[in-house]
């Protein structure tokens, strides 16, 4: 298995390890995330919908107190994408060479 | 797509930042509760103390409140997130808290306190380090109100005379119950 291009750029990849530290199913608030990252809404908004459109997570969109709220969690095909990604890097690092 | 070793050095450390950060945020999450529960319990069974010194059984009552609201929190914070197939882990956080208040009242059966002020010191102290050890596997806000709760139970002891136990519950109590609520901001 070689990189995951689309997870590897830096933000993205901050997103997806955020995500693949909760559990299965467990849910982030857009607002979270960005405080977690120190991101900004546009920059944050752009590399989410490029992960919802990889299928690699979930974007929930509702109304709490007549308030937007936007949720995000790790689809199995994301999580499954992230460990593979991480695998890849290891193995750089440790020297051995990409599999496949 | 081209990744030398120093990129693949540099995106596991930003990923392990990352999980270090979301972790850090998630015991806070699940500490913060549980600082507001013992900080009310803190602050009534003081105020009991300060205002009605004769009942005697403000702490144990309180105690026994916060112990049942505690294990209602860790079946409420376990139960949404258990993953099928998964063991639960609650019954660890209840016996950890049943070690605590065992080993509260065993202590007090071996070590002789001649005062009520003495009593609450220990309680003070005990929880400010249960604190600080918790921070320590955690993240520096759970040091810091542990060392804050430590300093102030001293100053408490030293520097407080018949006031005490209303300082104890305003000051320490008052203290978790914040300390809680900005660990639930965080």
């Amino acid at each position: 298995m070689g990189p995951d291009e689309i997870i590897h750029q830096s933000l993205r990849l901050r997103i997806m390890a955020t995500l693949n530290a909760l559990k299965k199913d467990e849910q982030v608030e857009f607002i979270r995330l960005k405080a977690l990252l120190k991101a900004t809404d546009g920059n944050l908004g752009a590399h989410i919908s490029t992960l919802e459109t990889a299928g690699y997570i979930t974007v929930a969109k509702d109304f709490v107190d007549k308030k937007p709220r936007t949720r995000v969690a790790m689809t199995p095909a994301g999580r499954r994408a992230f460990e593979s990604h991480v695998g890849y890097l290891r193995g750089l690092i440790d020297g051995l060479p990409p599999e496949g | 797509m081209n990744i030398t070793r120093d990129d693949a050095a540099q995106a596991l450390g930003e990923i392990n930042a990352a999980r270090g950060r979301i972790e850090e945020i998630t015991a806070y999450a699940n500490a913060a509760p549980y600082l507001i529960v013992w900080g009310l319990v803190w602050m009534g069974a003081d105020f009991a103390n300060q205002f009605a010194p004769t009942w005697w059984a403000a702490w144990p009552v309180g105690i026994a409140l916060g112990t049942v609201a505690s294990i209602a929190l860790g079946v409420s914070m376990s139960r949404p997130k258990a993953e099928p197939g998964t063991k639960s882990d609650s019954w660890r956080y209840f016996a950890t808290w049943g070690a605590i208040i065992a080993f509260i009242f065993t202590l007090f059966l071996v070590v002789p306190v001649t005062s009520n002020k003495e009593t609450h010191s220990v309680f003070g102290l005990l929880f400010g380090c249960l604190y600080v050890g918790m921070g320590i596997w955690t993240g520096w806000r759970l040091i810091a109100l542990g060392v804050a709760l430590v300093a102030l139970t001293l100053v408490g002891f030293y520097a407080i005379g018949p006031w005490y136990a209303l300082y104890m519950g305003v000051v320490s109590g008052g203290a978790l119950v914040l300390g809680g609520l900005w660990l639930r901001r965080v």
